[in-house]
């Protein structure tokens, strides 16, 4: 034996140290080097960082403990080696050690994923999001259909989403626009196979399932902007493998405030109206702030 | 045993290195010039590749314009000698290119002279036939300003000689229409990618020049504005999915690309048109067989009169398929050719007759709408279930519908809400107005039905899917069956409210 083993097994947990110190700084590690754009998606960050910590630990005390049986080994000619194989007390320990963290990790996660899934337990205000959703996705191979309620003529405020299509809805494809800073409901549908809806930056991820309505809601906190300062919004991928063009299911989760969402739904219903005679949209209407 | 584990893990290793090649591409021909005598298809073949080339070395044919198909120029001027041979000092107006172009956008593209001595350059072949030098563009260094092309010059060319570089649009739409389209449509556009066959329907062929969605008169070609919007938004009902995210400049040249291989497969067929009636297989074995019965009088061979054909009309129906396309397709571009309707839609909410009117419309002798689309607007009417004649008046083996392509169609189902070519009242009133091309449904603008009548069809088939907004139906029964809706005609009802 010599130490060239010692030291194979010693870089790698420095390797493990310096790139999870460098990491955060080179972008390494989520979408855009950025935190999550939801208040629960930071949450999600964190409970990921604490696995994190705790796999980084285990991985490091392993590695020393093995560099240091090798080390000793190799130092020491002349002691036996002595067996461990079958110790009670070994196993009941690495037993229960690991069982207490997946145990710790299961029930430290319940509060998040109650806020994200269990209906019942959220505060009024998500309940009345996902109640009043404002669109529907209808994943399908392989592009996402969106349906917005139609605008009331005499409020000119977006009607309620029904659950079945109105004269008046508003369509479009791959390009969900969400109005930021209040908690927004989607009933996500699938018109073929399984899709899931996955925005990235935002931490959502829910499986679209044939034959079901999925209410899924967020609240976006800020809008994605490029360097430039230009809105590009939130990328959607579809992450379940959904058919050969699964990679071509990409849309956007377009974040704006509020006043914009609706000035954009006013565009989409002139644009879905449009008779070909009747003049291009109000323009004052379109680019106020 | 070792040694051959070590082996198969060497070879698996190589391979996985190595990578797979991409297939290489080849335009195919149509069926019916397959279907030539051999003596009639090699012309046909040899002109469609003489001027449209094969995948890996398209061919520019600036006969077309830019408003049929944009290849892409790029001017230039000679700014002095370069460092070797093949190489020269340019400058290159780049104002029409939107990204930066770097040198490998310019390999491959050719070069035309439009003043010095290289405009009619001409070389010995093999042969010793002179033909002309095509000129391509290798690289630019944008550092230096250094053009450099695939010939050897004798000479530089002279400072202030100008030229074209011609084609950048139509290769990067190439390499943007093999990267999102190819699997579907196929490398010639044919329909026929690899995943056609799990598709129905089946992707588009483009080799007619037909695109049913358009927003142009019945007899135009589709405009960029019409293939622009189908691929952003996508086809709803159908595998053709949206490309709503793809860059616009991206976009711009796959559709030149899909304009360049529709025209591409239209050239075909026009030549096509014009041989097959005598030199198809079957034809040309029949004239034969009736030129030997004669006495093989050899003035009457057949194939002499094909030879004859070759040398001396062949050229004109070139050069007539040729201007005639361009006519064509530069014309679908011009506001002229778009149906605009002459007055705005009638708002179903304030004149509530309206839907009515057009659901009299719908049932009646004069537009026949029902007749394939149904009483109840189900796409079940009586023409899917009889025999139809095709466009030479031969009769289908099966019952049913048929369009261009051969493909058994179902009228839309009106009930659903799934409009293929847009959901827009201006969209369904150029459906009713222009028909869909290459499909059994007819144009009824400007001959049957006035705009009045179309916009009300149009609100009528627009309340189909809400059972609710239906003249027959009262509130509480708006399930009622369609016989009973087609039995009370819809001014009835209207009538008594």
């Amino acid at each position: 034996m010599n130490k060239f083993w010692v030291g194979l097994f010693i870089v790698w947990p420095i390797a493990a140290i310096l790139s999870c110190l460098i990491s955060p700084a080179m972008g390494w590690w989520f979408p855009g080097n950025r935190e999550a754009a939801t208040q629960l998606g930071q949450q999600i960050d964190n409970l990921f960082f604490l696995i994190l910590y705790i796999v980084t630990i285990a991985f490091i005390a392993t590695h020393i403990a093995l560099a240091y049986v090798l080390w000793h080994g190799c130092q020491n000619t002349q002691e036996k080696a002595w067996y461990t194989h079958g110790n009670h007390n070994l196993e009941v320990l690495w037993t229960i050690v690991p069982s207490g963290v997946l145990l710790f990790i299961a029930l430290y996660q319940m509060d998040v994923w109650m806020q994200f899934r269990v209906e019942a337990a959220f505060p009024n205000e998500i309940q009345a999001a996902v109640r009043e959703p404002i669109a529907e996705v209808t994943a399908r191979q392989f592009e996402w259909r969106i349906r917005y309620p139609g605008i009331d003529p005499t409020t000119g405020h977006p009607k309620l989403l029904r659950p079945k299509p109105q004269p008046d809805d508003l369509y479009t494809v791959n390009d969900l626009h969400v109005p930021i800073n209040r908690p927004v409901g989607i009933r996500l549908k699938s018109a073929d196979v399984q899709h899931s809806f996955f925005v990235p930056g935002l931490r959502i991820k829910q499986d679209a399932v044939p034959g079901q309505v999925i209410p899924i809601w967020f609240e976006v906190m800020r809008e994605q902007l490029d360097d430039d300062g230009n809105n590009i919004g939130y990328d959607l991928t579809c992450a379940e493998l959904c058919g050969w063009g699964h990679y071509k299911m990409r849309g956007r989760v377009f974040a704006q405030t509020e006043e914009e969402f609706w000035i954009y739904l006013k565009k989409l219903h002139h644009e879905q109206f449009y008779d070909g005679v009747m003049k291009p949209a109000n323009q004052s209407l379109i680019q106020k702030e | 045993m070792n040694a051959q584990l070590i082996l198969k893990f060497a070879v698996i290793t190589v391979l996985l290195l190595i990578g797979c090649d991409a297939p290489n591409a080849e335009f195919v021909y149509s069926q019916r010039t397959g279907d030539l005598i051999s003596q009639a298809r090699a012309p046909v073949e040899d002109t469609v590749d003489g001027h449209f080339g094969t995948p890996s070395q398209l061919i520019a044919w600036l006969r077309f314009s830019d408003a049929a198909i944009r290849f892409g120029r790029l001017q230039g001027q000679v700014m002095g000698p370069g460092s070797s041979s093949s190489r020269f000092k340019v400058s290159l107006d780049l104002s029409s290119v939107e990204d930066d172009l770097t040198a490998d956008d310019l390999e491959g593209l050719g070069l035309l002279w439009i003043t010095g001595k290289y405009t009619d350059a001409v070389t010995e072949n093999r042969k010793g036939k002179e033909t002309r030098i095509d000129f391509q563009a290798t690289g630019f260094d944008a550092s230096t300003l250094e053009l450099s092309v695939n010939a050897q010059l004798e000479s530089p060319p002279d400072s202030g000689d100008k030229f074209l570089i011609v084609g950048h649009v139509l290769l990067h739409g190439q390499k943007n229409y093999m990267h999102h389209c190819m699997h579907c449509h196929g490398v010639t556009g044919d329909g026929n990618g690899p995943t056609a066959n799990y598709l129905n329907p089946r992707p588009r062929d483009y080799r007619l020049g037909i695109f049913k969605f358009t927003s142009t008169k019945q007899a135009d070609r589709a405009s960029r504005d019409d293939l622009k919007r189908i691929v952003r938004r996508g086809i709803h009902g159908t595998y053709m999915p949206s490309f709503m995210l793809l860059e616009e400049e991206k976009l711009d040249s796959i559709i030149e690309y899909v304009r360049w291989l529709a025209i591409r497969g239209e050239f075909e067929k026009i030549l096509v048109t014009e041989l097959a009636a005598d030199y198809s297989k079957e034809e040309f074995n029949k004239q034969r067989q009736r030129w030997k019965d004669s006495g093989r009088n050899p003035d009457d061979d057949p194939l002499n009169d094909l030879k004859g054909f070759l040398d001396e009309d062949f050229r004109n129906s070139i050069d007539n398929a040729a201007s005639n396309l361009d006519r064509l397709w530069a014309r679908a571009e011009e506001k002229s050719s778009v149906v605009i309707p002459s007055i705005p839609r009638t708002d179903p909410e304030k004149d509530p007759h309206s839907i009515a009117r057009g659901r009299e419309l719908y049932l009646s002798a004069k537009t026949k709408c029902a007749g394939c689309h149904g009483i109840a607007g189900r796409g079940d009417g009586p023409q899917t279930e009889s025999v139809q004649k095709n466009k030479l008046g031969k009769q289908y083996d099966e019952p049913g519908l048929f369009d261009d392509w051969g493909n058994k169609l179902k009228p839309r189902d009106l009930t659903r809400g799934i409009y293929r070519g847009g959901r827009r009242p201006i969209d369904i009133y150029r459906r009713i107005y222009a028909g869909i091309k290459g499909t059994p449904m007819p144009a009824f603008g400007g001959t049957a039905l006035n705009d009045n009548e179309i916009w009300d069809l149009v609100n009528y088939v627009m309340s189909v899917p809400f059972p609710r907004r239906l003249p027959t139906s009262s509130p509480n029964s708006h399930g009622s069956t369609p016989t009973k809706s087609a039995s009370k005609p819809a001014l009835t009802a209207s009538r008594s409210d």
